[in-house]
């Protein structure tokens, strides 16, 4: 009896790692061809385990790449998308979250139906406007419809974030003689500040992750965002294969890092209307 | 809450205003002039169109490449979400007990979805890469095949390539909310089946699988809609739609016929054809979360 039980946690630890190892697998994989010596890079059978770590080819790709530009480009990018959602998903997520009239709730389903179309829609209608009004090959344009695009997830997560504090703190800074206006901003606002911050990070690594609109609509190479800059990279044997993974670790990593504070806010966001219905 | 304050009326109007214009003017309105554009005949530009009735439309339905794609819209979706559905279940299922190294475990289950697509997308091509890549060697090393797989060049392969690829993206999410659904299942029920002579199979037949059902509605619709709408990244990088147009879906067509082929008000057509799809998901899927208005 105590053998057969000793063998099944022996085997179900074996099946979790074997799954862990699937999930991990590629990243590591990623990690390991950053730093490989150019002899093993193409060496086959492939080393799985690596004999010698050269960090030297992956530093090149700051010299050898233009990743540092598009890394640029990518930040500014997803900056000013995030500050516009944010300025504007704030008060409508908090309207949402506290009036009850009949145009607020037309406007909090429309945010549902908007933030479920996917961005493909966008494409030709915003190419032709944007010939229309030379914003093509301009991050300026592309600040546009990542825009668009973010800000009815960003109203309705900001939504959710104001549904977690308590609506007494409203009543109570109203009886302090508060107009709506003055509760938002003095009261509500600086409370309900984490999870705000956590809706904007998620907004940010949205647009960071965009590469449907920035490769439709950014042409020049200098003015690419990441994600374009990394996928120029694919099918072309110029780069060394370290340099690209290592211009993918250096891309990857902002959004790795702030999903450890998105994680919560989205989940919560998501897991309220699943879970309940 | 606020509904009593008179003198505020005005305010959630000044709170909702800017937002809503703006969804207003850079969303619904392209998206109009999207609808617009796909009864133009190709060619057409804002100040000079050429109105065609459905013509674009005649086009896309006589056009067998169409009925193809849409053909590998619905295998890809069908295949990544119950793809991710069943390596979340599996997650959800593992993470649901404590056992040493769990936490790092829920750590590692959610690296994937944090992971960029275009990077991701730039591993996977190196780990499935004909010459070099790790899984024809270990595959070979396993004895599964011998020689060489062409997993994005050979036309049986590649869509079930972009499928791993787009699980491995996804799953994360399932594995989140199925584990959230997990939590809601009352310990009683699992004790009351197990007094009942219910082994670990019946507990999980008769009390978990039904348990998660109202989470399974929602997730399932929920990748249903990001799948077939928003899968381009992963497939564009991997194998730009090819071999032979094996991995081409429909946002993948659109593109190609609006930005590599220049048949704008064709692509536009493409494009309301899928909205409309995506509509009807939506609709459904709203009739099952927490409807906030309808």
């Amino acid at each position: 009896m105590r053998i057969r039980r000793a063998g099944r946690v022996v085997l179900a630890g074996a099946g979790i790692a074997a799954f862990a190892l699937l999930v991990v697998l590629p990243i590591y994989w990623m990690l390991v061809t950053a730093l490989r010596p150019d002899a093993d890079l193409f060496s086959y059978p492939p080393k799985v385990f690596p004999g010698a770590l050269d960090p030297g080819r992956a530093l090149a790709a700051f010299k050898g790449t233009n990743i540092v530009t598009w890394l640029r480009n990518s930040f500014a990018v997803s900056l000013a998308t995030t500050l516009v959602a944010g300025i504007l998903g704030i008060p409508a997520g908090y309207a949402m979250s506290r009036f009850r009239s009949r145009a607020v709730r037309t406007a909090a389903a429309a945010t549902v139906i908007t933030q479920m179309m996917p961005p493909l829609l966008l494409l030709v209608p915003m190419f032709l406007v944007f010939r229309k009004l030379a914003l093509l090959d301009n991050l300026g344009g592309l600040v546009i419809v990542d825009v668009a695009w973010v800000l009815p997830l960003t109203v309705w997560m900001m939504k959710s974030m104001f549904d977690a504090s308590p609506p007494e703190i409203d009543e109570a800074a109203k009886v302090d003689g508060c107009g709506p206006f003055a509760t938002l901003w003095r009261v509500v606002l600086p409370l309900a500040l984490p999870g705000l911050a956590a809706v904007a990070m998620y907004a940010f690594i949205e647009t960071w992750d965009e590469f449907l609109f920035a490769r439709t609509f950014i042409t020049s190479v200098n003015l690419w965002p990441a994600s374009v800059g990394l996928y120029s990279f694919e099918g072309e044997y110029l780069v060394p294969e370290q340099q690209v993974m290592a211009a993918a670790i250096l891309f990857a990593l902002p959004s790795l890092v702030l999903f450890m504070f998105v994680r919560k806010a989205f989940i919560g966001s998501l897991s309220a209307g699943a879970v309940k219905g | 809450m606020l509904r009593g304050v008179r003198s505020d009326r005005a305010a959630p109007a000044v709170f909702l205003g800017p937002a809503v214009c703006t969804v207003l003017l850079v969303f619904l309105l392209p998206i109009a002039l999207g609808v617009w554009t796909s009864f133009q005949a190709d060619g057409s530009t804002l100040d000079r169109a050429r109105w065609v009735g459905l013509a674009n439309y005649a086009v896309l339905f006589g056009d067998p490449a169409f009925a193809h794609s849409v053909l590998v819209s619905v295998v890809f979706t069908a295949a990544s979400v119950a793809g991710a559905y069943a390596a979340g279940l599996i997650a959800a299922l593992i993470l649901n007990r404590p056992f040493p190294g769990q936490p790092v475990l829920s750590g590692i289950v959610i690296l994937p979805w944090a992971m960029p697509y275009v990077a991701a997308a730039m591993i996977w091509s190196w780990l499935f890469d004909y010459q070099y890549g790790l899984f024809n060697y270990l595959l070979n090393v396993m004895s599964v095949v011998h020689g060489k797989v062409g997993f994005l060049t050979d036309p049986h392969l590649a869509l079930w390539a972009v499928v791993t690829v787009q699980i491995w993206k996804i799953f994360p999410l399932a594995a989140v909310l199925l584990l959230a659904g997990l939590k809601t299942i009352p310990a009683e029920h699992v004790d009351a089946a197990r007094v009942d002579g219910a082994g670990g199979w019946g507990v999980f037949r008769h009390v978990t699988l039904p348990g998660l059902r109202p989470v399974t509605v929602v997730l399932v619709l929920l990748l249903t809609i990001w799948v077939f709408g928003r899968s381009f990244t992963v497939i564009y990088v991997m194998t730009g739609g090819g071999p032979v147009d094996v991995t081409l879906n429909l946002v993948l067509m659109t593109f190609q016929q609006g930005f590599q082929l220049f048949h704008l008000s064709r692509a536009a057509a493409l494009g309301t054809v899928v909205m409309c799809i995506s509509a009807a998901f939506a609709l459904v899927y709203l009739r099952f979360i927490e409807a906030p208005a309808v």
